[in-house]
């Protein structure tokens, strides 16, 4: 958890130097803006939010945030099955598939060889680390 | 390809990962995450432990008893239930090929001669009730394309204003299709092979001829031995979409629905996340005052939760806007996936039942 205050204060001590401090700004007050504790982004979404911003300065700004002591963004691998339905898979499940040359569905295992067009990744941020 | 090898391609073409974990587990064997490394350590651990085949052949076995099945249901009269019971346990099996490789598939060059006719290949009993396994060929295709730059010299002189060509080439795929008796519940099941391939399931046409195929085959089978038609059409399982959707025990999945605004809307949750709980639905669903008319739902319960059983069976009514504003709405079949026994199968069949009082 960290004080509302104190990341704002922390943002600009240690990114203004490297010219993300806007960008990280930014990307707290969207996660603050979200109706639901736990948001998920795409690139697209998060580099619409930062005003098409150029993606190296996003991903630094994400890079920034997702590390600790902050943590407030987690990376996230998503699968969408052939149903249409998406399931959280974890850096092992996707290693496993590699090795497979394909998925196990999340629910029942069966095995997916098109797997590579239909994993993707989310950012998702989690609002309760902020203190208000 | 050595015995095991086979067994564990059929299983890995047939079954979830989930089922080859449960029985490492259980054998006290280290398991894993990857098809890859687990067919190593069954592989190893076979020579070892034969009592380790057996339990793979069995879960093979229940695998293509229960799983990944479009399914009728038909309530028959409860006077006839001992003799449709008999029936079941007194089948002759069909000798041949398929018999003798039962669980495992045939081999593609076996498979090829077939005649594609519904062949008895088992028949079995649990602490439900009763079933037969028919199996045969089915012949799928698929369509493959060569674009221009793949062209040979030939084909440019053949085709010269043509940039793509679209080859439909035909495939053979053993099915499993079960006819089942559930005692206590006076039904009978017909469970038709949903599987087009290892990683690819039938399109609706395709499922209701292996629906129909299945339906005539049974009803010939009673008829032949009752001298009477023990079942007419199949449970409607429309009228229960709407109860499905309200069931608190599981996890609505999918859903199809169309609103009093005119639009027509498909939602999917993201795996294991309960539908009717996401603030966009939630919201969406207050708007229009919860006037909804569901053509199709998705449910997933966890057993876990409710029964201790550490399964997730899925039942997926489909269906269509129109056929829900048709005069006669009606669901013949449910898709049913992550049935690991006829335990599961049970439940669900419970659950229908409870649906429909």
């Amino acid at each position: 958890m960290i004080n509302i205050d104190r990341l704002y204060e922390k943002i600009q001590v240690e990114t203004t130097p490297l010219g993300l401090d806007g960008f990280c700004y930014k990307l707290v007050e969207l996660v603050m803006k979200s109706a639901i504790n736990h948001p998920a982004y795409t690139y697209a979404a998060l580099t619409e939010a930062l005003d098409g911003c150029a993606i190296e300065d996003l991903q630094r700004a994400l890079n920034y945030l997702k590390a600790s002591p902050i943590n407030l963004f987690a990376q996230q691998y998503q699968y969408v099955d052939a149903d249409g339905v998406p399931h959280d898979i974890s850096r092992e499940d996707l290693q496993a598939a590699m090795l497979d040359n394909a998925l196990s569905h999340p629910e029942h295992g069966y095995l997916d060889p098109d797997f590579k067009e239909r994993v993707y990744i989310l950012y998702v941020a989690d609002k309760t680390v902020i203190q208000l | 390809m050595s015995k095991a090898e086979l067994l564990v391609r059929n299983l890995k073409s047939r079954a979830g990962i989930n089922v080859a974990q449960n029985i490492l587990r259980t054998a006290k064997l280290p398991s894993a995450k990857s098809w890859t490394a687990i067919e190593a350590i069954i592989i190893q651990a076979i020579g070892k432990n034969p009592k380790l085949y057996d339990s793979l052949v069995d879960a093979l076995s229940v695998q293509l008893v229960c799983d990944l099945k479009a399914t009728s249901y038909f309530s028959i009269d409860p006077s006839k239930t001992l003799a449709v019971k008999s029936v079941l346990q007194k089948v002759k099996l069909h000798k041949g090929e398929m018999l003798d490789a039962f669980p495992l598939s045939v081999t593609a060059a076996q498979l090829k001669q077939d005649d594609g006719e519904l062949k008895i290949v088992h028949s079995f009993s649990d602490a439900f009730g009763v079933g037969i396994i028919y199996s045969r060929k089915r012949v799928f295709t698929i369509s493959e394309e060569y674009e221009r730059d793949k062209f040979t010299a030939p084909m440019l002189k053949q085709f010269p204003e043509h940039d793509k060509i679209v080859a439909i080439k035909h495939y053979h795929h053993q099915t499993f299709d079960v006819v089942y008796l559930n005692i206590e519940h006076n039904v009978i099941e017909l469970r038709a092979d949903i599987t087009r391939s290892d990683v690819l399931v039938q399109t609706v046409k395709q499922q209701e001829k292996s629906i129909d195929d299945l339906r005539k085959k049974a009803q010939l089978l009673f008829f032949s031995e009752l001298k009477e038609k023990i079942f007419e059409s199949p449970k409607n399982l429309f009228p229960l979409i709407k109860k499905i959707y309200a069931d608190p025990a599981g996890a609505i999945k999918k859903l199809g629905f169309s609103t009093v605004s005119g639009s027509i809307k498909t939602e999917t949750m993201k795996g294991g996340v309960d539908l009717r709980q996401e603030p966009f639905h939630l919201n969406g669903a207050k708007a229009i005052n919860h006037q909804m008319t569901l053509f199709e739902v998705a449910i997933i319960w966890h057993r876990i939760d409710i029964d201790s059983v550490n399964t997730k069976p899925e039942l997926y009514v489909p269906g269509t806007h129109q056929n829900s504003v048709s005069l006669d709405p009606r669901c013949d079949f449910a898709i049913l996936k992550g049935i690991r026994s006829n335990c599961d199968s049970n439940f669900v069949l419970k659950k229908i039942a409870s649906f429909s009082k």
